[in-house]
C-alpha cells in the first residue's frame, strides 16, 4: 500500500495542478476538480465523467436499504438533493470533496435525487459536472408523499443522513438551524463523519 | 469510552427527534400567533387573521422554491374558492435569502389574491415547525391546528386535496380524515437565533 499511495499522490498532485486550469470554467455552481483519487482502488482513470456515463440508477426504498446494507462497515453520508433546490446545489461539492478526502478511511457516498424522471438528463448532467463518483440513485416518483415515505424523509430537501459502520443510522440534517445546533450544516457534517469514522473503525 | 457512546446515542436521539421526527405543532394544539409585514405594507399575523374568519390557512412558501413556484396557481385557486366561505389564505416568507422588493414583485405579476407577507426573524417558522416550502397549516376557527403538510399529494399530478379536505372538515366543526402529511419542497432557511 505504501508503494502505490506515493505514485498515486503524484500523479494526483500532478492531474490537480492540470485540473486547477479548469476550475471556474463553468458558470454558476462551482465544481470541485476532476480528481483521480479512486476510492475501490481500482487502477486510477484520468476519464471525465459524462452525463452517459455517471452512476446513476432509478430507485425505490428496497433498493435504497439494499444499496445502504452492501455498504455495511464503511460510514455512509446519504445527500438528499433535486436540482431545483439551490442551496443542495450549492452543498453539493463540499460534499463530493468530503467523499474523496475521506475514501480511503471508509466514508461512502450515496446521493437520493428527488427529481422528477423526466429531469434524468439535467440530473446526469449535473452529477457529471460535479464529478460525483459515487452511488448516485434517482427516485422513481419525484417530488411526492410516496418519495418522502419510500425513502423515511420528512420531505424537503436538502436532508443528510449519516449511516455508521453497522448500518445504523446516526444523524440527520436539514438546513434549519435547530438541527444542527445552530450551526453550519456543512461544519456539522463535517464533524459528524469524522466522529463516525473514527469509532470502531477497523 | 461508554459514556462517550451513551452520549452519542442522547444525541443522536436529540438531533433524530429535532431533525426527522416532525417538528411540526401538535395536531389540536393552538397555533402561535406571530407578526409578518405584507408587501402591501400592513402587518399580518395569525389572530388578526382568524377575526371574521371561520378557517385560515397559513402557508409557509418563498419566492425561489421551484415547488412552491409551482403551487402558486393552486393557492390562487384555493384562496379564491374560499373566499366567500371566510377562509383566510396567508402566505409566509421566512426565507432570509429573499426580500420584501422580490416578494412584492411576485404578487403583483401573479395577482396573489391573498397576503403574501415577511417574517424574517425565522420566528413563525420555528413556532409551527413549517421545515420546507411550500408548508401548510390549517386552523380552525377556535385557533387550533387540524392540518399540517403538503397541499396536496404530488407537485405533477395530485390527486388528493389534503388542505382543500382539512378546510372543508374544520367548517363542519371536525377534524379532517388525514391530519398530517409530510411537506416536500425545499428546506426553510432562516436566521439563526
Amino acid at each position: 500500500m505504501g508503494v502505490r499511495s506515493t505514485q498515486g499522490r503524484a500523479a494526483w498532485s500532478l492531474m490537480l495542478a492540470v485540473a486547477a486550469l479548469f476550475v471556474g470554467c463553468d458558470a454558476g455552481v462551482e465544481s470541485p476538480p476532476p480528481t483521480t483519487v479512486a476510492a475501490s482502488g481500482d487502477e486510477e482513470t484520468s476519464a471525465e465523467l459524462s452525463p452517459d456515463n455517471v452512476a446513476l440508477e432509478l430507485a425505490d426504498g428496497s433498493l435504497y436499504k439494499a444499496k445502504l446494507e452492501s455498504l455495511h462497515g464503511q460510514v455512509v453520508l446519504v445527500d438528499f438533493w433535486a436540482t431545483w433546490c439551490e442551496p443542495c446545489t450549492e452543498n453539493f461539492p463540499h460534499i463530493v470533496t468530503l467523499g474523496q478526502r475521506h475514501a480511503e478511511q471508509g466514508l461512502a457516498v450515496v446521493s437520493v435525487s428527488m427529481d422528477e424522471l423526466d429531469s434524468e438528463p439535467q440530473v446526469r448532467k449535473f452529477l457529471a459536472g460535479q464529478n460525483a463518483r459515487f452511488l448516485n440513485l434517482l427516485t422513481r416518483f419525484g417530488a411526492s408523499q410516496q418519495s418522502a415515505d419510500e425513502f423515511d424523509t420528512a420531505g424537503g430537501v436538502p436532508l443528510y443522513k449519516l449511516y455508521d459502520r453497522s448500518g445504523a443510522l446516526r444523524y440527520q440534517f436539514s438546513q434549519f438551524p435547530e438541527d444542527f445546533d445552530n450551526g453550519q450544516p456543512l461544519e456539522a457534517i463535517d464533524a459528524k463523519v469524522a466522529e463516525l469514522l473514527t469509532e470502531n473503525a477497523p | 469510552m461508554r459514556s462517550v457512546k451513551l452520549l452519542g446515542v442522547a444525541l443522536t436521539t436529540l438531533i433524530a427527534a429535532t431533525a426527522c421526527n416532525a417538528a411540526e405543532i401538535e395536531i389540536g394544539a393552538k397555533a402561535p400567533d406571530f407578526t409578518a409585514k405584507g408587501v402591501d405594507g400592513k402587518e399580518y399575523g395569525l389572530q388578526s387573521a382568524l377575526k371574521g374568519s371561520d378557517a385560515v390557512v397559513v402557508c409557509f412558501t418563498c419566492n425561489k422554491c421551484p415547488v412552491a413556484v409551482a403551487y402558486e396557481d393552486r393557492f390562487i385557486d384555493f384562496a379564491k374558492q374560499y373566499a366567500d366561505k371566510k377562509v383566510q389564505f396567508l402566505a409566509i416568507n421566512c426565507n432570509t435569502s429573499e426580500d420584501l422588493a422580490a416578494m412584492k414583485q411576485r404578487a403583483e405579476e401573479k395577482g396573489f389574491p391573498y397576503p403574501y407577507a415577511y417574517e424574517d426573524s425565522g420566528d413563525a417558522a420555528r413556532g409551527y415547525g413549517a421545515r420546507v416550502t411550500p408548508h401548510l397549516f390549517v386552523v380552525n376557527k377556535d385557533g387550533k391546528v387540524v392540518y399540517h403538510g403538503a397541499f396536496d399529494n404530488s407537485t405533477n399530478n395530485p390527486t388528493v386535496h389534503y388542505v382543500a379536505s382539512a378546510v372543508d372538515a374544520a367548517l363542519a366543526g371536525k377534524l379532517p380524515e388525514v391530519t398530517t402529511t409530510k411537506a416536500v419542497g425545499c428546506g426553510i432557511r432562516p436566521k439563526r437565533q
